[in-house]
């Protein structure tokens, strides 16, 4: 195999498609700890993390399938010499903590560390045991289809290695450091997908053969168990009511901030309840069909075992969407009843306030309405990108730090020539310092002007007519390149006489509504009643497109008190980049902690395609204005909150799904109470410890693994400083070497339910996207497929029926 | 798994005994339980009063875990608030205290840090209001729930009185004070009257905090459990036989109160004077004389008791025996005692309040009205009017809190008399003041006539100001 690649990387074309084609993927499917930066690069690592787990458990499962084989050869000095290999792993880890400590001097042996040599003896041995193993059990078991898969994940494992040395040997300026033992990572990545496609090959048989109609009795059969186990959903329903009914007592807020903390607390409360549903019933019914021995009656019928696991999953499922949806309905009637009565009740507060000469109070219950009213919304947000542009005029990545905790948001200096400018557009990426500038990367941030003005209107009619000169003018270019055959500069002149017509029908609509504006506008003037000068002057108004809204929240920070009471003005300016249209000037005061809404006129759209700048500055001096990208948008749209109080209800039904599937699974092998416990640990690891696990798999977390961790904290000993070496902190750091790993890999397997989450963007008045709950939907399948389907495995080579 | 019927009902029989053996067992262990609980004043009833939420909340978190919950919640409050997510931090807190209702520390130190860290990261002056709004509700929830408490009375009387009249906005913070339409947040606790001012609500929680304490009440009273080894041992602040600052609180408020009058210390609001004013300024004395007649024990002899008030009273303090003229000295000049006493028998005369008010009419005519001979006069006539006042108080007129205040006006004065091009006078009183204050040009910023500028100073045309 290595000598074919490099007959490959010979020949200079081939050679060219091998370096940047073939090898890349090579890699990219090889290496778990790169993907591709598309929509593809998940699912990618998703196939590779579950190949690797799929690898694990094949190999248990065939060496525990070997072990009770009858007829294993006695080998007692290999068994033996495996056993000391697991010590000897021990003591490496033992070794190199001796080392790093600095307890123990090790010299090197040639160029080969010691410890590194031992490791890779005691690792060789324990492989060769497995060979050994596996290859007499498999053969005595007389498994062929296994015999076969063995062998293609050595030819896999080969290939990782090749893969290595081919990378080494074509681009040596990158890989040249790469040792060849790196290879053997990249060929067990490749082992775990010949045993995944090893996997679909032989679920798939399985997925055919399933019947909706046995799917449907198991899934009945999961319904009504569940409602006869202790009546959970009864109990889960009148939990709900019970707590809602005595919200006030835990929930308050202020009125700006009433939506966020409701619905977050309305949604939190609903995938709290589901999940204990779940991690009660799913991982307990398996068992008890098994101990109960009813399980004999439904495994007599033709019922395949997938059928068992997805039945069930099925039968939860549609009880928690039942669930879901009462839910659903009673917390809308109780938002809808509780924050429109708030919000009618601050504003006719502050008319109140208004009319008795108050005007801080009648200025802030207004905000606050405003406040509650964005929340109780699903706002279309569209984002420019940012960049800064300090007191000298510079650009900049950042603006000034000026000592927050909170680092996200960077300042202006007020009354200088500092800004902060929101592009849309086709702009280059602020970010992207790997290159030089003129090729940096690009990111699409356009306006969907489209969406923003209204069909009919003066200045959609005005965009499209701009918009058919662009691409009359793009075929002129074309053609005045030259290079193109007689065909094409036909039809690229019939592409410009087309838009020619089109325009002039266009023109003609433009004037008759501008004509029809001046009408309208001529009857104001003379009208004598101003009542009909004004709907006169709104009649003309709706011949255009109504203005952009542009949202923001920035933060305020003082270096002197200034006029007491005086907000800190900022001043906008939006620039078209067309030069004929006039850029939009604005100034007003910023309200800290509220979101400040300002229109734009429609017209600055005209033409743009989808280009526009937006300047930020700060008026007031020796004030400092606080932004981050998302403190400003445009807002396409913005809907009622209900859809997307649904939607995020979406995000509780998948993290109940996942968790049922990992309820069934753990069922499938364990005796009920760990099932049930196995089931908790996953539930609260997924939705508490992630993080730390995250961190954890990413060593960012201080202080050692959790050995070392008791012992600093029963030492009460802070986090950053080295322990000294004593016996304990030794045996300590031994065992986070060995156990860290482990761990590490726990990331992998717990699900992140809090990616399946998104009641904070519901909470915050943002609409859930479609290719939002689409990427939480296969997110969700990602982690609820694999589990489901290894409980099948185990289901199917267990004696259920015993 | 088919237990019989005789063995599942002697089960049965089993469970029931032992649950009456444990419920008597229970039973019997409460009653010495309660009679401790009711001498070491720690039962829910005597600590204040019992909330329901709070006691659902203890009942999930069964035992253990409730302390475990809230060293959680209280890395998640501070955490929020890095992240400046103000309402989730008060949300947090909330829970902390239902399920730690009696845990002082958590009601003095969130309370705290609502009214003053929060409220500050606030920009507009309404919102830092509600801020500090939110941390004094807050600690009088902690007042409700442990009524016996001096501490949180006095932090509750303090926020009331500093963080709304100290504050550099306290012109406008008053003034949203003065709007809040929330009577129950301005009812008086001394004798349930809705007052409009911060210093007099603040003035109502300090007398209350120190009849408290002198009804004995001191909840953490020391020496209850000398035998306990404590990992942070609770002190009583507030009202120790040794904290005489604690005791003047309520003459400060009132001080604060009667002095505020006589300035425009609200936006937009008028100033008082004349037998309003000097009626504030009597219930003021009144407080002083409380204050300065409570007696104290000798720090060096604790039979021997010591009067402030001997301070001022020479004839008297030349008969007191050593230690209680050393203390007396010392105490009362710790808490500048002749000054105030000496201020408010001078602000409460016809005279003190004339003056006043001639001050505040040349501020007007020198800041709004750009009339500035007006300005001249009304500050001459103020000076003299004060000049004879202050000869016959001179403890006042010596006080360098005083000269300081007195230098100011002179500032004023002789700022009038520039811009009406005329020269200084040789025969104005106080001369030798003006040079103490000569280099401080900062404003009063308890006064928004010389803080905020005026309207009709104003040029034609120039913005307006703001709401």
């Amino acid at each position: 195999v290595i000598s074919l690649t490099m007959l490959w990387a010979q020949t200079p074309s081939l050679s060219e498609y091998f370096k940047t084609v073939v090898l890349r993927w090579l890699l990219v499917f090889g290496e778990p700890s790169i993907t591709e930066n598309h929509w593809y690069g998940g699912p990618i690592t998703w196939a590779k993390v579950v190949g690797l787990f799929s690898l694990l458990g094949w190999v248990a499962s065939r060496l525990i399938a070997a072990s009770k084989a009858p007829g294993q050869p006695r080998a007692k000095a290999l068994d033996l010499a495996a056993l000391s290999a697991l010590g000897g792993a021990f003591l490496c880890a033992l070794l190199q903590v001796l080392v790093q400590t600095g307890r123990l001097k090790l010299g090197k042996a040639g160029p080969i560390n010691l410890i590194d040599a031992l490791a890779l003896i005691c690792g060789a041995v324990l492989f060769l045991w497995v060979e050994f193993r596996l290859w007499t059990g498999l053969r005595r078991l007389g498994h062929r289809g296994d015999l076969v898969l063995l062998g293609a994940m050595h030819v896999a494992l080969v290939a990782g290695v090749a893969v290595t040395l081919a990378l080494r040997a074509v681009e040596p300026e990158r890989f040249g450091q790469v040792r060849w033992t790196e290879g053997l990572r990249i060929g067990a990545t490749y082992m775990g997908l010949v045993v995944l496609v090893w996997v679909f090959a032989s679920v798939a048989g399985e997925i055919l053969a399933i019947r909706p109609r046995r799917l449907y009795a198991i899934a009945w059969q999961a319904w009504i168990e569940s409602f006869r186990r202790m009546g959970a959903p009864w109990v889960v329903l009148v939990i709900f009511g019970l707590i809602l009914l005595f919200f006030d007592w835990f929930v308050s807020s202020r009125t700006a901030e009433m939506g966020r903390s409701y619905v977050g607390s309305l949604m939190f409360l609903a995938a709290i309840l589901m999940m204990l549903m779940i991690m009660i019933l799913a991982p307990i019914s398996l068992p008890n069909d098994i101990r109960q021995q009813t399980i004999y009656t439904v495994v007599s019928k033709p019922v395949r075992r997938l059928e068992l696991i997805w039945g069930r999953m099925i039968g939860y499922m549609a009880l928690v969407t039942l669930l879901l949806a009462i839910f659903g309905g009673v917390s809308l009637a109780y938002l809808d009843r509780n924050i429109g009565g708030e919000i009618q009740r601050t504003e006719a507060a502050a008319e109140k306030a208004e009319k008795q000469a108050r005007p801080d109070a009648a200025r802030q219950l207004r905000e606050q309405a405003n406040q509650l009213r964005t929340r109780m919304s699903a706002r279309v947000p569209v984002k420019g990108s940012l960049i800064f542009f300090d007191s000298k005029g510079i650009q900049r990545q950042k603006g000034i730090d000026v000592g927050s905790e909170m680092e996200f948001r960077s300042h202006v200096e007020g009354a200088s020539p500092s800004k902060a400018v929101w592009r849309f557009g086709v702009v280059d990426d602020p970010l992207d310092f790997r290159l030089p500038e003129p090729k940096r990367r690009l990111i699409d941030r356009r306006i969907p002007v489209e969406d923003l003005l209204q069909p009919g209107t003066i200045e959609y009619i005005q965009n499209e007519i701009a918009e058919l000169r662009y691409q009359g003018m793009q075929a002129q270019a074309k053609q005045q390149a030259g290079g193109m055959t007689g065909k094409e500069v036909t039809s690229q002149g019939a592409v410009a006489s087309r838009a020619k017509a089109q325009i002039d029908d266009l023109d003609k609509e433009l004037k008759l509504l501008q004509e029809k504006e001046k009408r309208f506008v001529a009857r104001s003037r003379e009208a004598k009643d101003p009542a009909e000068a004004k709907a006169q002057l709104t009649e003309a108004r709706k011949l255009h497109s109504r203005q952009i809204p542009i949202e923001m929240t920035f933060s305020v920070y003082r270096t002197t008190k200034g006029e007491i009471g005086r907000l800190v003005t900022a001043s906008l300016i939006a620039t078209s980049p067309r030069p004929d249209i006039t850029p939009y000037t604005d100034v007003f005061d910023v309200h800290e902690y509220y979101t400040d809404k300002r229109f734009l006129p429609a017209s600055l759209l005209v033409g743009s395609r989808g280009h526009l700048r937006i300047e930020i500055q700060c008026m007031s001096p020796n004030q400092y204005l606080g932004m981050s990208e998302s403190d400003l948008f445009l807002l396409s749209s913005q809907g009622g909150y209900q859809t997307n109080f649904v939607k995020g209800l979406i995000g509780v039904w998948l993290q109940a799904m996942v968790l049922t599937a990992v309820g069934v699974f753990a069922g499938t092998f364990l005796s009920w109470p760990v099932a049930f416990l196995t089931t908790i640990f996953f539930g609260l690891a997924g939705y508490v410890g992630i993080g730390h696990l995250q961190s954890f798999a990413l060593k960012l977390v201080q202080g050692g693994g959790p050995f070392e961790s008791l012992i600093r904290m029963l030492g009460h000993d802070n986090l950053q400083s080295e322990l000294a070496p004593t016996v304990a902190v030794v045996a300590a750091k031994t065992c986070d070497m060995v156990v860290s790993p482990v761990l590490e890999r726990l990331v992998y397997l717990v699900p992140n339910f809090s990616a399946l989450d998104v009641s904070n963007t519901v909470a915050d008045g943002f609409a859930v996207r479609l290719d939002q709950v689409l990427i939480h939907i296969l997110t969700g399948l990602g982690y609820a497929l694999p589990f489901s389907i290894a409980g099948y495995f185990i289901l199917k080579n267990r004696e259920v029926a015993a | 798994m088919n237990p019989t019927p005789v063995t599942a009902k002697n089960r049965q029989i089993y469970y029931a005994v032992g649950m009456l053996i444990l419920f008597v067992s229970m039973f019997l262990y409460s009653i010495p339980l309660n009679a401790l609980k009711r001498k070491n004043q720690l039962g829910e009833a005597t600590l204040g009063q019992v909330d329901t939420g709070s006691f659902v909340l203890k009942l999930l978190m069964i035992g253990g875990f409730r302390g475990m919950a809230a060293n959680v919640l209280w890395s998640q409050a501070i955490d929020l608030q890095k992240v400046h997510e103000w309402d989730r931090l008060a949300q947090k807190v909330d829970m902390i205290t239902r399920l730690q209702p009696h845990f002082l520390s958590i009601w003095t130190f969130q309370g705290w840090n609502l009214a003053y860290n929060v409220s500050v990261e606030w920009d507009a002056p309404e919102d830092k209001y509600e801020w500090i709004k939110k941390g004094i509700v807050f600690l009088k929830n902690g007042v409700v729930k442990n009524d016996r408490s001096p501490d949180l009375l006095w932090d509750v009387a303090w926020t009331y009185y500093h963080k709304y009249g100290f504050a550099d906005e306290a012109i406008v913070l008053r003034r949203v004070f003065r709007d809040d339409d929330d009577e129950a947040f301005k009812t008086n606790p001394k004798d349930g009257v809705v007052q409009h001012d911060n210093f007099l609500l603040g003035r109502g929680w300090f007398t209350k905090a120190v009849e408290l304490v002198d009804d004995g009440a001191r909840r953490l009273r020391e020496g209850v459990r000398t035998d306990l080894e404590y990992v942070d041992k609770p002190t009583q602040h507030k009202g120790r036989s040794d904290d005489i600052a604690f005791r003047s609180m309520p003459a400060h408020a009132q001080t604060r109160y009667a002095l505020s009058l006589e300035k425009q210390s609200i936006r937009d609001v008028p100033a008082t004077f004349g037998e309003v004013a000097r009626e504030e300024w009597r219930r003021a004395l009144g407080l002083w004389l409380d204050f300065g007649h409570y007696p104290w024990p000798a720090w060096s002899k604790r039979t021997e008791m010591v009067e402030l008030d001997d301070l001022t009273e020479p004839a008297k303090l030349a008969t007191l025996s050593k230690d209680q003229s050393f203390w007396a000295d010392r105490w009362g000049h710790q808490m500048n005692y002749p000054y105030w006493k000496a201020r408010c028998q001078a602000e409460m005369t016809k005279e003190g309040t004339d003056a006043r008010k001639l001050f505040y009419e040349g501020t007007i005519a020198l800041n709004s009205e750009a009339d500035f001979l007006k300005a001249v006069s009304k500050y001459r006539e103020g000076l003299e009017v004060w000049d004879k006042l202050l000869n016959r108080f001179p403890t006042y007129r010596a006080d360098d809190l005083n000269q300081k205040d007195t230098g100011m006006i002179l500032k004023r004065y002789f700022k009038a008399l520039r811009q009406a091009g005329l020269t200084r006078p040789k025969d104005t009183p106080f001369p030798e003041l003006h040079k103490l204050v000569e280099m401080d040009l900062n404003p009063d910023p308890y006064d928004a006539l010389d803080m905020l500028p005026q309207k009709s100073a104003r040029p034609e045309g120039a913005p307006d100001a703001p709401r």
